[in-house]
């Protein structure tokens, strides 16, 4: 999986699984430690994630959220969208259309 | 590899000088010459003795073989062994490589009465030993002292840790198998066939590493959910905890153990499922939740309750069962989960998974999916040989691609 940063936003290409969710980790951390108050997660080149993916961009939400600030998913696939509805995480995400 | 390169240099450098100073010995060993013998001295250990018989002839007496020539260069005594190649390396001296390996020295020397003869030895081969000696010596030095250095520093700084490493390597290998082990019995007779009350079950849970983080249950228990008597029910469930290895295999122990002591208990699921969810909320620091799918049959009317908390839609039938999305446990303690209910019949099939069947990759990089879980599903069959025919058709699928998650599954045939 390819992860970049651009200002304030984070791009995921690729497939989020067990052997990328560590990298992803450890920029979402980075993210959280920095300065930034709104964070937008680019996942239109994201095919799949698993549990652990769903999990960092839960701590993410919550970590942004701890600082007044908000998390936003943008160009989510159908596929990585069809996960986000059947777990109810479409509730608690902000995601653009 | 840099001080290999040094150390050969040096073992080169210092046996050139050894080889050198001993060759030289042979040159200035002074013989002692009288008239009627020879003495040769050799080397420090060797004396061969000679004899003049007469004028220029003389005859070594103690060597292993030895040869005097005249001046002229015929052989006055035994065979000489056919030479190879000679080598005239100072002005008194000559040396001949003999073709079996030994050398011919020729020394001029003055004999009887300004008579010059050359003297020839026939040095045996114990006499060489020592060059050749020096020759393993170099190529020892080149390969083995580096060796012997290296282990000296390997045994003195690196095997300590290595072995501590290994034993605590060990240590926790042995205590994973245990968690591993103790985990299979916490899910109720992964890979037995289980029969009870007209049912058949067949559960099996498959661990990516060596415990997991996935979890499925059946407890038959009796209840008085809106009934004046207890009834006959059988709770089940399935879930997934996000990530897998030991820090999910804790929260998998949690939500299990919650779901097994109430149920056992005849509660509510409407109480369960809040209760469990609000213990992974509040003891959970690294934000992991578990995809949760709880359920209770009464086994009079075959009325199947259920809550679902964001996991996969169950089969009912090989058919997908509609689910409304809702949060997996461990994310909002103030989550309601809403109860459902649908009518089942006697001979339905049930089948719950979890992603892991679905989500299992081959080596195009290609998920199973739902539609070959579906299609792999024959409700004909036995409750373990649906299971079975499931796990066939995923490791086929699979082929030499690793499984990358762990994989459950639990049929109910009723």
């Amino acid at each position: 999986m390819d992860i970049k940063i651009d200002n304030n936003t984070i791009y995921l290409n690729g497939m989020l699984d067990s052997s990328s969710a560590q990298d992803f980790q450890i920029v979402a951390d980075e993210m959280l430690a920095g300065d930034a108050k709104d964070i937008v997660l680019d996942l239109s080149e994201m095919q799949y994630t698993s549990s652990q993916g769903l999990r960092i961009i839960l701590s993410l939400q919550k970590g942004i959220a701890a600082k007044n600030g908000r998390l936003t998913l943008r160009g989510v696939q159908p596929a990585v969208k069809e996960v986000f509805d059947m777990t109810g995480f479409s509730s608690i995400l902000t995601i653009e259309d | 590899m840099i001080p290999l390169l040094i150390m050969t240099l040096i073992a080169t450098i210092i046996s050139e000088y050894i080889f050198i100073s001993y060759e030289n010995n042979y040159s200035t060993r002074v013989m002692e010459i009288g008239l009627d013998h020879i003495q040769l001295r050799l080397n420090c250990q060797d004396t061969i003795r000679a004899e003049i018989i007469f004028n220029n002839y003389i005859q070594l007496t103690e060597s292993a073989g030895g040869f005097i020539i005249d001046s002229d260069g015929h052989a006055i005594l035994g065979d000489i062994p056919k030479w190879c190649d000679a080598d005239r390396f100072n002005e008194d001296q000559i040396v001949y490589y003999l073709s079996d390996g030994h050398r011919l020295y020729a020394m001029k020397c003055v004999i009887c009465q300004n008579t010059e003869t050359r003297l020839y030895c026939y040095i045996p081969a114990y006499e060489y030993i020592k060059p050749f000696l020096l020759f393993l010596f170099v190529l020892l030095c080149t390969g083995f002292i580096p060796i012997v250095i290296s282990v000296f520093f390997f045994r003195k700084w690196i095997a300590p840790d290595l072995q501590r490493y290994t034993a605590q390597n060990e240590k926790m290998r042995t205590e994973l198998q245990i968690a591993h082990d103790v985990q299979q019995q916490m899910v109720p007779n992964s890979g037995v066939l289980c029969r009870q009350s007209g049912l058949a079950v067949y559960g099996m849970l498959q661990p990516a590493l060596d415990v997991a983080g996935d979890l499925y249950d059946y407890v038959f228990t009796t209840n008085y959910w809106g009934t004046q008597r207890e009834v006959p029910q059988m709770y089940f469930c399935i879930g997934d905890v996000s990530d897998k290895g030991v820090p999910a295999s804790l929260m998998m122990a949690i939500t299990q153990g919650l779901f097994h002591h109430t149920a056992e208990m005849g509660a509510h699921l409407v109480d369960i499922v809040p209760e469990i969810n609000r213990s992974l909320c509040e003891h959970n620091p690294h934000g992991m939740f578990c995809t949760f799918f709880a359920a209770c049959l009464n086994l009079e009317s075959y009325e199947l309750r259920y809550i679902n908390a964001g996991h996969n839609p169950i089969i009912l039938n090989g058919r997908p069962l509609p689910m409304d999305a809702n949060l997996p446990l461990g994310i909002d303690i103030n989550r309601p989960y809403p109860l459902k209910s649908i009518q089942v019949n006697k001979g339905d099939t049930l089948v719950l998974y979890t992603d892991g069947i679905t989500e299992a990759v081959n080596e195009q990089g290609q998920f199973f999916g739902l539609e070959r879980l579906v299609s792999a599903i024959d409700n004909t069959l036995s409750a373990d040989e649906i299971t079975r025919r499931i796990l066939d058709a995923v490791t086929a699928f699979r082929g030499h691609a690793e499984q990358n998650d762990d994989m459950t599954l639990l049929t109910i045939k009723i």
